[in-house]
């Protein structure tokens, strides 16, 4: 292997940053040249929306109101904001966008010193999308690395491929709420909890339900001669209590995250076994981990637990239908 | 850590991974410190496939791309590199990570050697010859069919094993899935066919991958499931894929999925489909991808080859047992779930 096959990926990911910058060159140079002063700007890179963010104090020169109207020739946004810093609120009405940039009202910002916040915010063009920018891993299969089987670990990275910015127009960078997926599976949990009168009650009640007659026909018989479920608690109340456990807002409960990552969402898994389960429990949870990468921090670890024993103790007494009371969302 | 230098802040490599996967890994150190020498050096099975924020001149490998030597970074104070691993002979096997950083702080050079062992994990599945005939019972009071003399099913690594299984293409017996009625199969292959397109619409960055579904389920349509059945790495790695880049994407696709079974399935035929993929869970790391495919019996003797594909869970391809012969004895007519036929032994036993 040649050290250029190496750093192909890193280059890939200057390129893109490049396409990022030379989008908002002429916004920074613009503003440099219209009369204001810079101070404090950072670019934010919002990875799972694809939108640039620009914030900046800008302090206005006499020069740059020439008139009662200004314009800062930017290439216009899709958003932008002004906040004045004494007393720190958002100025409203001050502004209209243009196609040749943002048009300011002296007016309305009269009083409220010469230094502001702006924001700005663009979205990114083209195919590419910013999380070409960063790599991140997490492992597919857990394995226990010590005698401890009653949570499971996975080790969370993400990094940045390349901090090729153009670093005299933007000192500080921000990559933000890049994710980091793992996998969680829950099959053996599923297995494990329901129990085989659950398992036989489930049938029977499919089977009444059944289109065929031949199979409605037998169940209402079975029914006749065995009066008494063999499952003893309030089967869709178990049911529910299951399902309930899988509630992404329910579920995030048996994870926990070390490290400088942030829990984002939990779905459910988009695997093909799930194609095969419409009771509404997934073979796997989907848990999305998200982190902020900046040039002094272009590198994150993290790990997630998921207490699997727990969540297994849950869903079983779920399944065996003792629960203490369901507690149903909303009300019911 | 051997020794450690003040001026370093972080390494990271991970503790375990599959065989074959692609790890992320990096060394940071403080503005005060400027780097020397990095050398990485991993023992064999791993090898380094991207380094980050080095310039290409900056680097020499000598040997293989298992030993980097790095003298100099675009921006001072971060490395970035990704190793993956190969298929090692052991599923369950320690690979080494060595990092030597010599970093220089005002006049002195602080060294740092940090030498990690990354667990590397795959699985190792083996399927036991027939011993002799299966005997298939259906008695008429249970749900499930009663069979004996199944094949021993093992798998003995950590990882977690995709299993496909169908007949061979040289036995000639025809896939069912449990769903029977063929009406009902169309009638949910075109309810997901429709909705991968309405799909590709408001995603049209993703239309690659719903085309595949639509072909996967397109083949299902036609009852050519082995056929289908041979797509499922291949989408299911693109899955995982966009899994990361869009999670949205991720959950409309999966409403997809349970809407369809919503509007096309009845309520038994939901059940049987749901308790057939709890009973296909063979245990914690065997998992059947197609717990519906089914053959179909007739009171008698049936000569069938099975064959079995073997996935792990980044879709790559571990090992597959072409034709494996086997003689069905069954007592009246019926469905048999091909995974019916194999019987996962405790890792303790060794396969037959």
């Amino acid at each position: 292997m040649d050290p250029g096959d190496l750093v192909k990926d890193g280059l890939r990911a200057a390129g893109l940053i490049r396409d990022v910058s030379e989008t908002l060159k002429p916004l920074v140079l613009n503003l440099k040249e219209s009369g204001t002063e810079i101070q404090s700007p950072e670019l934010r890179l919002k990875c799972p929306e694809d939108f640039l963010e620009y914030t900046a104090g800008l302090k206005f020169r006499e020069r740059f109101w020439s008139s009662q109207y200004a314009t800062l020739k930017v290439p216009p946004p899709v958003r932008f904001r002004l906040y004045s810093l004494f007393p720190y609120e958002a100025v409203d009405g001050c502004y209209s966008i243009t196609p040749n940039g943002i048009r300011l009202d002296r007016d309305i910002l009269k009083g409220r010193g010469d230094t502001f916040r702006i924001e700005l915010e663009y979205e990114l063009d083209g195919s590419e999308s910013l999380a070409g920018l960063v790599y991140t891993s997490s492992p597919a299969d857990t394995v226990s690395l010590d005698k401890d089987t009653d949570v499971q670990r996975f080790w969370l990275h993400s990094e940045l491929k390349s901090l090729d910015f153009l670093r005299d127009l933007y000192k500080r960078v921000r990559v933000e709420d890049l994710g980091v997926q793992i996998d969680v599976t829950l099959r053996e949990e599923i297995k494990d909890a329901i129990t085989p009168e659950f398992r036989h009650e489930m049938a029977m009640l499919a089977k009444f339900q059944s289109d065929d007659r031949n199979e409605q026909s037998r169940a209402i018989a079975y029914r006749r001669h065995h009066t008494r479920s063999r499952f003893s608690g309030n089967f869709f109340a178990a049911m529910h209590a299951a399902e309930e456990l899988v509630q992404p807002s329910r579920f995030r409960r048996f994870l926990d995250i070390d490290g400088p990552y942030r829990l984002a969402k939990c779905y459910r898994g988009p695997d093909f076994s799930d194609a095969v389960l419409p009771v509404s429990l997934p073979h796997s949870m989907v848990v999305d981990s998200t982190t902020d990468l900046t040039l002094d921090e272009p590198a994150k670890e993290g790990k997630l637990t998921y207490r699997k024993s727990d969540f297994s103790k849950k869903l079983k007494s779920a399944f065996e239908g003792r629960q203490e009371k369901v507690r149903v969302g909303g009300g019911g | 850590m051997a020794e450690s230098s003040p001026a370093l802040k972080s390494i990271f490599i991970p503790e375990f991974g599959n065989q074959g996967q692609e790890m992320s890994c990096h060394v940071l150190w403080g503005p005060g410190a400027r780097l020397s020498e990095c050398t990485i050096e991993l023992s064999a099975g791993l090898k380094i496939i991207h380094i980050y924020n080095v310039p290409a001149v900056s680097i020499e490998l000598d040997g293989g791309s298992n030993r980097a030597v790095i003298r100099g970074v675009e921006e001072n104070g971060y490395i970035g590199f990704v190793i993956q691993s190969e298929r090692l002979d052991s599923p369950d096997k320690a690979a080494v990570v060595e990092a030597t950083i010599k970093l220089a702080v005002g006049t002195k050079e602080e060294v740092t050697v940090d030498k990690r062992e990354i667990r590397l994990i795959r699985p190792a599945v083996s399927i036991g010859s027939p011993t002799g005939r299966l005997t298939v019972r259906f008695p008429s009071n249970a749900a499930s069919p009663e069979v004996t003399g199944r094949l021993a099913l093992s798998n003995e690594g950590k990882g977690t094993a995709l299993l496909v299984a169908a007949p061979s293409a040289e036995s000639k017996v025809e896939v069912v899935d449990f769903f029977n009625a063929a009406e009902k199969t169309q009638q949910l292959v075109q309810f997901l066919k429709d909705r991968f397109l309405e799909l590709s619409e408001d995603y049209p960055k993703h239309k690659m991958l719903l085309n595949q579904f639509s072909e996967y389920v397109g083949l299902i349509g036609e009852k050519k499931l082995d056929q289908a059945m041979r797509l499922v790495p291949d989408v299911q790695k693109a899955v995982r894929a966009v899994a990361r880049a869009d999670p949205l994407f991720t959950d409309d696709l999966g409403s997809v999925f349970s809407d369809a079974f919503r509007v096309t399935l009845t309520a038994d035929e939901k059940f049987t489909g749901w308790i057939k993929g709890v009973d296909a869970m063979r245990n914690q790391r065997i998992v059947l991808l197609n717990p519906w495919a089914s053959i179909r019996l007739k009171k008698g003797l049936l000569k069938v080859g099975l064959d079995v594909f073997v996935f792990d869970q980044l879709g790559h391809d571990q090992s597959e047992f072409r034709n494996i012969p086997i003689e069905i004895e069954s007592d009246s007519e019926g469905l048999l779930p091909l995974f019916e036929i194999l019987e996962v032994s405790k890792q303790s036993q060794a396969p037959v």
